[in-house]
């Protein structure tokens, strides 16, 4: 049942226009600035402004479409009655949501394979472009974190279009406000303060999580700078590393079973 | 069996023993008159030898001297015009100290396992050249320095290779030094300059050390043609000026350090034609006075480009990749002013911490915003007259055809897989 809903559900979902168009915009930007960024500047190791765009193409577009497109197709399924119709089918809510988050996560890395592909076959014809594995590490965890936030999303709306402003709303939270949040907080507050909320913010936010996680399994903590330094020694031990493992394992899990949840208050399956 | 090839193994261990040479150096510069040269035969001597003459010291290839002790292998004391060449020199804590001598030579030098290289203190017209000295793993603090040279006058240090020191050349109170052609790797400071005076250092390479060039309470410092690049550290500057006064800093190199060029309470400061790229920030200065200039720099692919405090610096006549502005003067000049000051930037220098969001997404945003709200700024970091791109060279990219094929591959297989799952 579940491979037959896990089909069905990346079929309806690489069917959707607006799945094709995400897809065919993702791979275009990222390609565009990736290509131009390696044509325009030479390739040195260390944290450049081409590893940054990198990471901020990654970190911007990519959460963007998965949580409108991942919370959208939750929602669309209670607010069309297709719900109804799978309550008529052996299946639990579990796998209802498994199916649901797997379809997600592989039409996810189809068009991140795509566009990594265009990626290298523009750069082979340039002159040839490097992805890091980190890089690449990075992007299959973003995919995995933030489908699961988006299936949590789903599970709470109402509607489509509240999913999508639900997905919206956190989108800017995650990548803009919290920071800005906590710039603003810092100009009041002392150094070593601002450093523990930062530190606590690291965790709580996803989207800085993974950036975390890009500087400390690529080697280049220093960027973050001397205040930085506990924690990030910290992450680069082996305990860090399971640390990391353990936090992500989280975010993924925790947004599922919030999903199971609200499913279940909601008397859906 | 086994007593044959345990004899043969005694006889190699006991042939591998260190054989010590007969020649007897202290005695032949005891004897020597003043202005005499000895030559120094192959092989290896140890000892702890002292100069007090006017002598020249000449190793032949093969020539090899091993300090006793703590003491170096050659203390000079006094004397003028001495001169130590082509020998390979270990000590523990140094290889050679010198100490008011006036006329010193270095030339030819391979320095191993010595806590410091070389130690001269109060001496004039000292002369350098081609040392080779390889520190060890250890942390910094544990290390010496590749050259250390305290309270002298009118030197030459050049054409050295120091790697994993702690700083490479160290010069404190001194006053006329030319350090040029020297290559400083994996140390704490490539060259350090402290409370020195009329300083020029040209055509060095520092690379992957903590801080390239360190220069604290100098002035008159001329810095031309260098090249500073891979310092990124947690505190890591290509480099730092501290309290310097009147130094002009010209036709450098600086690449991929987390700080490309930092100038803290300095007076005077002349940046000018250099070459700025891949740099977390080119250019940082917090509490800059006296007419302090960056001009004709260009600055390529650094994340930020200038930050500054409220004092700032002056930016003119400098290329900027990022700069959007057009020319319709056509006169190689931006019609509109660049704007390198961002709330992030000064942020930063006020507080530390603000590092961490470096490049961030909302930092990137709010950058943007920034250029476009601080177009009217006309105090700090800005330069009115942008300089643009007047000529191009155009590369010609060879293609990889492997990674084309693979992303050829990888597209067509995707594209396939995606085709079936509709269908």
């Amino acid at each position: 049942m579940n491979s037959m809903l896990l089909k069905l559900e990346l079929k309806q979902m690489l069917r959707s226009r607006w799945m094709q168009l995400v897809g065919m915009l993702f791979t275009f930007i990222f390609t565009a600035i990736i290509v131009i960024q390696q044509m325009a500047l030479p390739d040195v190791e260390g944290f450049t402004r081409q590893t940054a765009s990198f990471l901020n193409v990654l970190l911007f577009l990519l959460p963007l479409f998965i949580l409108t497109i991942g919370s959208m197709s939750v929602a669309g399924d209670i607010e069309s009655g297709w719900f109804s119709l799978l309550k008529t089918y052996p299946m639990t809510r579990a796998q209802y949501i498994v199916g649901k988050y797997m379809a997600t996560v592989c039409a996810f890395i189809l068009v991140v394979v795509v566009a990594f592909g265009t990626v290298l076959a523009l750069g082979g014809f340039l002159g040839g472009v490097r992805l890091p594995l980190v890089f690449i590490t990075l992007t299959l965890l973003c995919v995995v974190i933030f489908a699961s936030l988006a299936i949590a999303i789903g599970a709470f709306a109402q509607t489509r279009l509240f999913a999508l402003s639900q997905s919206l709303v956190l989108w800017s939270f995650f990548l803009l406000l919290l920071s800005y949040a906590l710039m603003a907080i810092g100009t009041v507050v002392a150094g070593h303060i601002l450093q523990k909320l930062t530190v606590i913010v690291i965790h709580i936010n996803p989207a800085e999580w993974l950036r975390f996680g890009y500087f400390i399994f690529s080697d280049q903590a220093s960027v973050l700078g001397p205040a930085f330094y506990g924690v990030t020694r910290f992450y680069s031990s082996y305990i860090g590393y399971v640390v990391y493992g353990i936090v992500t394992f989280l975010w993924i899990t925790l947004p599922l079973l919030s999903a199971n949840k609200q499913l279940q208050k909601r008397g859906v399956c | 069996m086994m007593k044959k090839v345990g004899s043969v193994l005694l006889f190699l261990l006991f042939m591998s023993q260190t054989v010590y040479a007969d020649f007897d150096i202290q005695k032949a510069i005891d004897r020597a008159k003043p202005g005499a040269t000895i030559t120094i035969p192959a092989g290896q001597y140890k000892g702890n030898f002292v100069l007090t003459k006017k002598i020249t010291l000449r190793g032949i290839q093969g020539t090899e001297l091993v300090a006793l002790g703590n003491e170096p292998v050659f203390r000079i004391d006094g004397g003028s015009t001495v001169t130590i060449e082509n020998m390979a020199l270990s000590g523990n804590k140094q290889a050679i100290v010198a100490s008011d001598v006036d006329g010193l030579e270095l030339r030819n030098l391979n320095i191993k396992d010595s806590h410091t290289g070389v130690y001269i203190q109060r001496s004039k017209n000292v002369h350098i050249q081609h040392i080779e000295m390889t520190g060890n793993n250890s942390h910094f603090s544990k290390k010496g320095n590749g050259l250390a040279i305290f309270k002298s006058e009118d030197v030459v240090v050049e054409d050295t290779n120091i790697k994993l020191v702690q700083d490479g050349i160290y010069v404190e109170e001194v006053k006329n030094i030319l350090v040029q052609n020297n290559r400083v790797t994996n140390s704490r400071y490539g060259t350090h300059f402290m409370y020195s005076s009329n300083v020029q250092a040209f055509h060095n390479t520092y690379r992957n050390n903590v801080t390239g060039f360190m220069v604290m309470m100098t002035n008159d410092i001329y810095v031309k043609d260098n090249h500073l690049e891979n310092h990124n550290g947690l505190n890591s500057y290509g480099m730092l000026l501290y309290d310097a006064q009147q130094a002009v800093l010209e036709l450098n190199t600086i690449m991929n350090n987390r700080t490309g060029v930092a100038l803290q309470k300095s007076v005077g400061i002349t940046i000018a034609s250099n070459d700025f790229r891949m740099n977390q920030t080119a250019l940082e200065g917090i509490m800059v006075k006296g007419n302090s200039v960056a001009t004709n720099n260009q600055f390529t692919g650094n994340i930020l480009t200038a930050r500054a405090d409220r004092q700032g610096f002056l930016l003119t006549n400098n290329y900027y990749d990022d700069y959007s502005g057009i020319d319709l003067k056509n006169d190689g000049i931006g019609d509109v002013p660049y704007v390198a000051v961002s709330s992030f930037g000064q942020w930063m220098v006020r507080q530390p911490v603000y590092q961490y969001f470096v490049a961030s997404p909302s930092v990137v945003l709010l950058t943007s915003l920034d250029q476009q709200i601080n177009k009217t700024e006309k105090t700090v970091l800005v330069d009115v007259t942008p300089k643009l791109m007047t000529h191009q060279i155009t590369k010609k990219n060879e293609t990889n055809f492997q990674q084309l094929l693979i992303g050829l591959l990888i597209v067509t297989t995707s594209m396939w897989l995606w085709k079936r799952g509709v269908s």
